[in-house]
């Protein structure tokens, strides 16, 4: 039978041949096609700029407006102790309590002396170490105001309002309506080029959602981890202990829902929230796998301790447990970031913000008593937390306590005299510019940072005019403020990067300044 | 031989085809068409009056006359000639603190002042002190818009809005959109268990 070429070609592949050449052909695409993937991926990765250094910063949020008036305040020598001690009535801390509490400050600023709550001799401790230091009179701000200016000045929107200020403080814009927090705009610009080998988000809440780590468009997703790890998806069952065993679904019911969850999850979809919605699983569960690395990770470290000659690993929860902070709900917190700092190399973040809070502080009643275990839980927990973070760079030759820093924030502060003339009952209430404070290896510390502690004064230079209460205008804006820290990380001041985070920030500081202010220089480069 | 070549030109077709998918630039993200979103008409804008607002002390004493008319009929508003405007329903709330009813129902009456503030101003009033949120619902306001008259029994002299034990209501600006309104309870003493909070709640914070 005559044939052209064609059919010839057809009839004489055979299936066996067809399938022996076929192989051969795509074991020989398969490498070439992976190769120049990763070419482009190389070449990728050398056109942005990557840094190999890790940077954290930690958000510490008080929720509820502290009364600050009462975190830092004026003794012995200083000017204005006897204003405090008068004005504050029913609600002063006494000297002679924080003399018996060892919470006194030993580095006198040029305004006089200073202590902390009784509540707080470990941060007082660190203070005076150099590991911590304060930043007086912070607040939210749209451009410089005083009280002259009060009146006529761009405010706030909504002062003395919880919700609002909180917000401001995370998003640094005090004038517009919300829409990003200045983390999350940090993120938006720098997680690609400083985290080229990321593999989980670089906003890591402990403390849930928050507005601090909404980033533009949602860009960077916040990633919410607990003190055990990562927070499962729950719908298939209770977590995935119960679901999996070595990597492979369990043959019980929870194991099978998972199962059929995660093969739900792998189909695709035309519809965009679908599709949206199954790549937010598939990449939760993907981080899971990351957090899972990452506690690996800090459950392999260990230094040798010098006294016993044993090995001392990260039992992070038993130095917490020793700083009376072990049934803390912020301790927790802070255990779940540090185990993310000890497993970092996991996660592969060059810089990570991190996010906890402490709530409690809306202290319109019974201040005393209200404020003193808020802020003993906060003094242990911050001591157990520097003290896990020195285990860390022990173990870790890698590791700096010099890398991460953590920074407090609250709505507000609260009025100068109290509500009432009972000690049992008076609180007081919603005010302005507070005290913060900053810890970590890079802080300078030691030092009380800011334009100088307000004027302590119902109706004096420093309070708004309208008002009996004593409400500090700010003398240092939060943009400024966090602009430091935002240097720190690796955002040029005077840069468009700078400028994108901070649209405000001009109105405080020149735009060609390289540096931050001298008042404020509180973070080593 | 002529069907080895023709296997491996296709395989050379195949990778070469290969090469140049992996090699092609980077498309731009496909732009999703823009939702339509269903026009909703606002609600007709109330026209104030738009005088300039003055200290408490002087909007009592010396109302200084409006410039310019406002032309409206909007029966929800009196249209003062002094050039403050009057919210009607407002004050007939405002009234019914002077009546006897309820602590709870005095309590309701102010958290619906606030609650109508924010319907005309889209925000509670900014302050943290009794007096600055009595002055936003007397006039002093950017519409100079009146909800509760400064001839109010329950003012005291010091402009705070008074409970019906003579205690000043504690006003908690919880966000721009929720305000709570504390009455002291009989005890005429704040933050205890017989304290009458707005939307029937009580105790203590």
């Amino acid at each position: 039978m005559p044939t052209n070429a064609s059919e010839d070609i057809l009839t004489s592949v055979s299936r066996r041949n067809f399938l022996k050449k076929g192989t051969c052909g795509l074991m020989t695409v398969g490498p070439l096609v992976n190769t120049i993937s990763q070419l482009k991926l190389m070449q990728s990765a050398a056109a942005s700029t990557v840094t190999s250094d890790y940077k954290a910063i930690v958000c510490l949020f008080l929720r509820g407006g502290c009364d600050t008036n009462n975190v830092l305040i004026p003794i012995g020598s200083h000017g204005q102790a006897a204003s405090y001690q008068t004005d504050r009535s029913v609600v002063q801390i006494t000297e002679s309590d924080i003399a018996t509490a060892g919470s006194a400050l030993t580095t006198a600023s040029t305004s006089g002396q200073y202590g902390l709550h009784p509540s707080m001799p470990k941060l007082a401790g660190m203070f005076n170490s150099g590991q911590v230091a304060a930043v007086s009179n912070v607040g939210t701000l749209a451009e410089p105001t005083t009280r002259d200016t009060y009146n006529d000045a761009r405010l706030p929107r909504q002062l003395f309002s919880h919700s609002d200020q909180q917000t401001q403080w995370m998003s640094s814009v005090s004038d517009k309506a919300f829409t990003s927090g200045w983390g999350g705009r940090v993120a938006d610009l720098v997680h690609d080029t400083m985290n080229p080998d990321s593999a989980i988000s670089m906003l890591i809440t402990a403390a849930g959602n928050n507005d601090f780590m909404v980033s533009p468009g949602g860009s960077v997703p916040q990633y919410s981890v607990s003190s055990t790890g990562a927070i499962s998806i729950s719908s298939f069952g209770t977590n995935y202990a119960n679901a999996l065993e070595d990597g492979a679904y369990r043959t019980n019911s929870t194991g099978q829902r998972l199962k059929a969850m995660e093969q739900i999850m792998a189909y695709s979809h035309a519809h965009i929230l679908e599709k949206g919605y199954n790549a937010s699983v598939r990449r939760a569960r993907e981080s899971e796998a990351k957090v899972s690395e990452a506690l690996s990770i800090k459950a392999g470290l260990s230094y040798t301790d010098e006294d016993s000659g044993e090995p001392v690993g990260m039992d992070f929860e038993s130095i917490f447990e020793a700083h009376g902070a072990g049934d803390s709900g912020l301790g927790r917190e802070l255990i779940a970031i540090l185990n993310m700092i000890a497993g970092r190399k996991a996660l592969g973040n060059n810089r990570q913000v991190f996010f906890v809070d402490l709530g409690g502080f809306d202290n319109h009643a019974a201040l005393l008593s209200s404020q003193a275990p808020l802020l003993g839980q906060l003094d242990n927990c911050l001591a157990a937390y520097s003290d896990c973070l020195d285990r860390i760079a022990l173990a870790d030759a890698t590791f700096n306590t010099d890398q991460v820093t953590l920074f407090t924030s609250s709505d507000f502060n609260r009025t100068w005299t109290p509500n009432s003339d009972d000690p049992e009952d008076a609180g007081t209430d919603h005010a302005w510019g507070t005290h913060t404070f900053l810890m970590g290896g890079a802080v300078k510390g030691g030092q009380i940072y800011g334009r100088g502690y307000p004027t302590l004064a119902v109706g004096g230079p420093d309070d708004v005019p309208k008002g009996t209460r004593g409400r500090w205008i700010p003398t240092t804006s939060v943009d400024e403020y966090s602009a430091v820290l935002a240097n720190w990380f690796g955002v040029s001041y005077g840069s468009s990067e700078m400028a994108t985070i901070f649209p405000n920030l001009s109105r405080f500081s020149s735009s060609t300044a390289v540096a931050p202010p001298t008042e404020l220089d509180f973070l080593m480069s | 031989m002529t069907k080895k070549l023709s296997i491996f030109a296709s395989i050379a077709l195949l990778i070469a085809g290969v090469v140049v998918w992996q090699l092609r630039p980077d498309s731009a993200p496909v732009q999703a068409d823009p939702v339509a979103v269903a026009f909703i008409p606002d609600p007709e804008p109330v026209v104030f009056a738009q005088a300039t607002p003055r200290p408490w002390q002087e909007v009592m004493s010396y109302p200084e006359p409006r410039e310019t008319p406002v032309i409206s009929q909007d029966a929800r508003f009196n249209y003062r000639d002094d050039g403050f405007n009057e919210m009607n329903d407002a004050l007939a709330l405002s009234a019914t603190l002077e009546q006897d009813q309820s602590v709870q129902d005095d309590v309701h009456a102010v958290e619906q002042l606030f609650r109508r503030y924010h319907w005309a101003f889209g925000e509670m009033p900014v302050g943290s002190e009794n007096s600055e949120f009595v002055l936003a619902l007397l006039g002093q306001n950017r519409k100079n818009l009146i909800l509760l008259p400064h001839s109010s029994s329950r003012l005291s002299m010091t402009g705070e809005l008074l409970d019906r034990w003579g205690t000043p209501y504690f006003f908690h600006t919880e966000s721009s959109s929720q305000l709570e309104v504390r009455s002291a309870g009989p005890d005429r003493k704040m933050w205890n268990d017989d304290d009458v909070l707005s939307a029937g709640l009580g105790g203590a914070l």
